[in-house]
């Protein structure tokens, strides 16, 4: 191991540190929106109990909004990494089905007394 | 013939490790967080062959993981990520001032950050970069100890079974 080396992993290491501050920033979110492939298929609050499916053809993504926290309960995808990355109830956490290129995102809350639900 | 034997042996060892990697099954359930264990087999074909060998290495491993492990849409993101990790460890390598352990290190983080990248354009809009922190590190991690690992490797076997002496 050089002297190189060791200069250059710290700052790899340091640069992913830094990106992650910003991240820590996070309050409590108000609304759920899916996306399905760049673009936006649902939302609903956060509030309540709401229940959307997302098929294509075989492929399907069921998220479930209750108790304050929204997840994808199921999935077609190979993987299941959706499904276990469990609750979410964050501001900007989000869920991603990549196989399917579904995503479930919290945005934080502002007014949430606009739409209840919309779909395409 | 003997070029195709290595690479085929390095690709079959990748692949191996490939799927090791998915019976440690991540903890964290960040789609695509992969510790990287396979590039040790593309990290082991560009020292101690050619960055041609290694690019072949890299693309079989890529594609057999993907039609075995993985789906079509994760194969365009594994192969973006490792034709630029491969493509940055090349342009390290020709620096005298990193080792194998370094060029490893910064291979396993663009690794990750190419392939996050590529994710975020497909599936536009989901705050998937969010992920990009954890995936730098932990890509840089394993790519330390793949380093680490592979200096070991070649020492070893360097100048026997084919495989020439490592240059660092």
């Amino acid at each position: 191991m050089k002297k190189g080396d060791v200069g250059l992993i710290l700052a790899l290491l340091l640069a992913g540190v830094l990106l992650f501050i910003p991240g820590l920033r996070r309050g409590g979110a108000a609304r759920v929106t899916v996306y399905a492939r760049g673009e936006p298929v649902y939302t609903c609050p956060l509030a309540g109990t709401h229940s959307y499916t997302w098929t294509d053809g075989e492929d399907f993504v069921r998220v479930e909004v209750g108790d304050g926290c929204v997840r994808v309960a199921d999935a077609s995808c190979p993987d299941r990494d959706c499904v276990r990355r469990g609750a979410q109830s964050r501001a900007g956490a989000s869920i991603i089905c990549l196989p399917n290129r579904v995503s479930v995102v919290l945005s934080g809350g502002a007014s949430a007394d606009d739409l209840d639900a919309l779909l395409h | 013939m003997k070029r195709i034997a290595r690479a085929a042996l390095l690709t079959a060892v990748g692949l191996l490790l490939a799927w090791l990697e998915q019976l440690l099954i991540p903890p964290i359930a960040v789609p695509g967080v992969k510790l990287g264990l396979a590039n040790l087999a593309t990290l082991l074909a560009l020292y101690a062959l050619s960055p041609w060998e290694a690019l072949a290495v890299s693309v079989s491993r890529v594609l057999l993981s993907g039609f075995l492990f993985g789906s079509l849409a994760s194969l365009v993101y594994a192969l973006c990520g490792a034709l630029l990790s491969l493509l940055g460890m090349v342009l390290l390598k020709r620096l005298p001032a990193f080792s194998i352990v370094g060029v490893s290190a910064a291979g396993g983080c663009l690794h990750n950050a190419a392939q996050l990248a590529v994710a975020a354009l497909m599936v536009a809009g989901s705050g998937i970069t969010v992920y990009l922190p954890v995936l730098m590190i932990a890509g840089t991690l394993t790519g330390t100890v793949n380093g680490l690992v592979a200096r070991l490797v070649l020492d070893r076997i360097g100048d026997r079974n084919g495989f020439p002496k490592a240059r660092r």
